[in-house]
């Protein structure tokens, strides 16, 4: 099958409107009717837009920032042989039946759009090409961190079970962020979509279903929880001290601040669950099918209990 | 210098949270978010580890990274839903048959 690439002839289209491959492809009939590249705008506001100024001044380098407008050679001999009038500022960009030409959008949203992807402190906060932690500022680490650890002490404290679903989305959304301070920002985007988009949902849908007052309150007595609440201190200053501090042999910073090696890729990550943890993925295929149909199965439960309890109420 | 023991002490704090969580809690739900904690702090541990323990040690020059710690994570956030959505499976039917999520009336699950 032969796509034909045909670039309509438009008049009000000024000739020397720069188009880029994707443009091209945009523009690129496959032996079909003439694409629409114009976008409407109602007569009122293609007033007003005539009455403006002119463009944003961004628009004088139209290829600089984001590399959009640079017209690759397919384009260009394309264009060769078109009679190149110049234009009016306004008469390029604004066709005279009131309809704004799409390069237009293109040329001048575009960059006010990816401009936050150009900038330092974000690509420093998606850990983007950050061989070590440096970059990061430690009051982010202490931000999410600080997020993280204090929602996990309201789904201690709180009482009331939604409440604690919602403390339990901070600490999740904290931990997720803090997965792009190591480098994982897959492992940062499946936390969020698995953890906080499924599981989190999924206990809030138990929690709906599973009271008439979502709001009940379900306590322990004052020295069980005192207990409760001692035991955790305990595990986690045992954890502390003995972990982190025996680790890091006593002294402070003993522990690696800062790794070598060069950044893996999700290509990595790809080829390991293929390669090394093959056998791993068929099987947590297998356990979510199986955990698919035996929730199902359990959560129906058996009819004869389902017909006795509707009795008994 | 934000270093692995900043991540080992975010850890503990969580896994100490989950286990208050588990024993002073007397909804179900409430303990299954225990657990979440739990593995989230386990999880946290899991990529700290990776990320950090390549210091020090020469890398293999043309070897692939080493990415065992986020393939475990990812397992357990994997295992993490299954075991949320059994759970809760098994408290639907708890509450079926008890109308109430308490796990104290849990006592005679079997009959």
């Amino acid at each position: 099958m032969s796509y034909k690439i045909t670039l309509p002839d438009h008049p009000e289209i000024p000739p020397d409107s720069p188009r880029d491959f994707l443009t091209s492809l945009l523009y690129a009939n496959i032996d079909g009717p003439e694409p629409t590249r114009c976008i409407e705008l109602p007569p009122s506001r293609m007033d007003s837009a005539r009455r403006r100024s002119g463009p944003p001044s961004r628009s004088a380098n139209p290829g600089g920032a984001v590399g959009i407008g640079e017209s690759s050679p397919i384009t260009q001999a394309l264009d060769r042989g078109r009679p190149r009038a110049p234009l009016d500022v306004h008469e390029r960009h604004f066709r005279a039946d009131g309809q704004v030409d799409r390069v237009v959008l293109r040329r001048y949203l575009a960059p006010f759009i990816l401009w936050p992807f150009s900038q330092g402190w974000v690509r420093v906060l998606l850990a983007q090409q950050s061989p070590t932690l440096e970059p990061v500022a430690p009051w982010l680490f202490y931000l999410f961190a600080g997020v993280a650890v204090l929602g996990a002490l309201g789904v201690v404290f709180s009482q009331q079970i939604v409440r604690m679903a919602v403390f339990l989305l901070f600490t999740l959304g904290g931990v997720a962020f803090l997965y792009f301070f190591l480098e994982a920002e897959f492992l940062a985007a499946i936390q969020l979509i698995v953890y906080v988009g499924g599981t989190l949902i999924l206990i809030i849908f138990g929690v709906m279903l599973t009271s008439k007052n979502p709001f009940v309150r379900l306590t322990v007595p004052v020295g069980q929880r005192l207990l409760g609440w001692g035991i955790g201190l305990a595990l986690t200053l045992m954890m502390l001290f003995i972990g982190v501090l025996e680790l890091a042999g006593g002294a402070p910073g003993a522990l690696p601040t800062e790794g070598g090696g060069e950044h893996y890729g999700i290509a990595d990550l790809g080829r390991n669950l293929l390669g090394k943890y093959a056998l791993p993925l068929e099987l947590a295929g297998v356990l979510l099918l199986v955990v698919m149909i035996g929730a199902a199965y359990i959560a129906k439960g058996r009819q004869a209990d389902l017909a006795e309890g509707e009795g008994h109420s | 210098m934000i270093g692995l023991s900043h991540f080992l002490t975010l850890s503990a704090i969580l896994f100490g949270c989950g286990a208050a969580t588990i024993l002073t809690k007397r909804n179900a739900i409430g303990i299954l978010m225990g657990v979440e904690l739990i593995l989230n702090a386990a999880n946290v541990n899991l990529v700290a580890f990776n990320r950090f323990s390549w210091a020090g040690a020469s890398v293999v020059e043309g070897a692939a990274p080493a990415v065992d710690g986020l393939m475990f994570a990812m397992f357990i956030i994997v295992l993490a839903a299954a075991e949320a959505a059994i759970a809760l499976a098994i408290f639907l039917n708890f509450y079926n048959h008890f109308a109430t999520i308490d796990i104290e009336r849990a006592r005679m699950l079997s009959g």
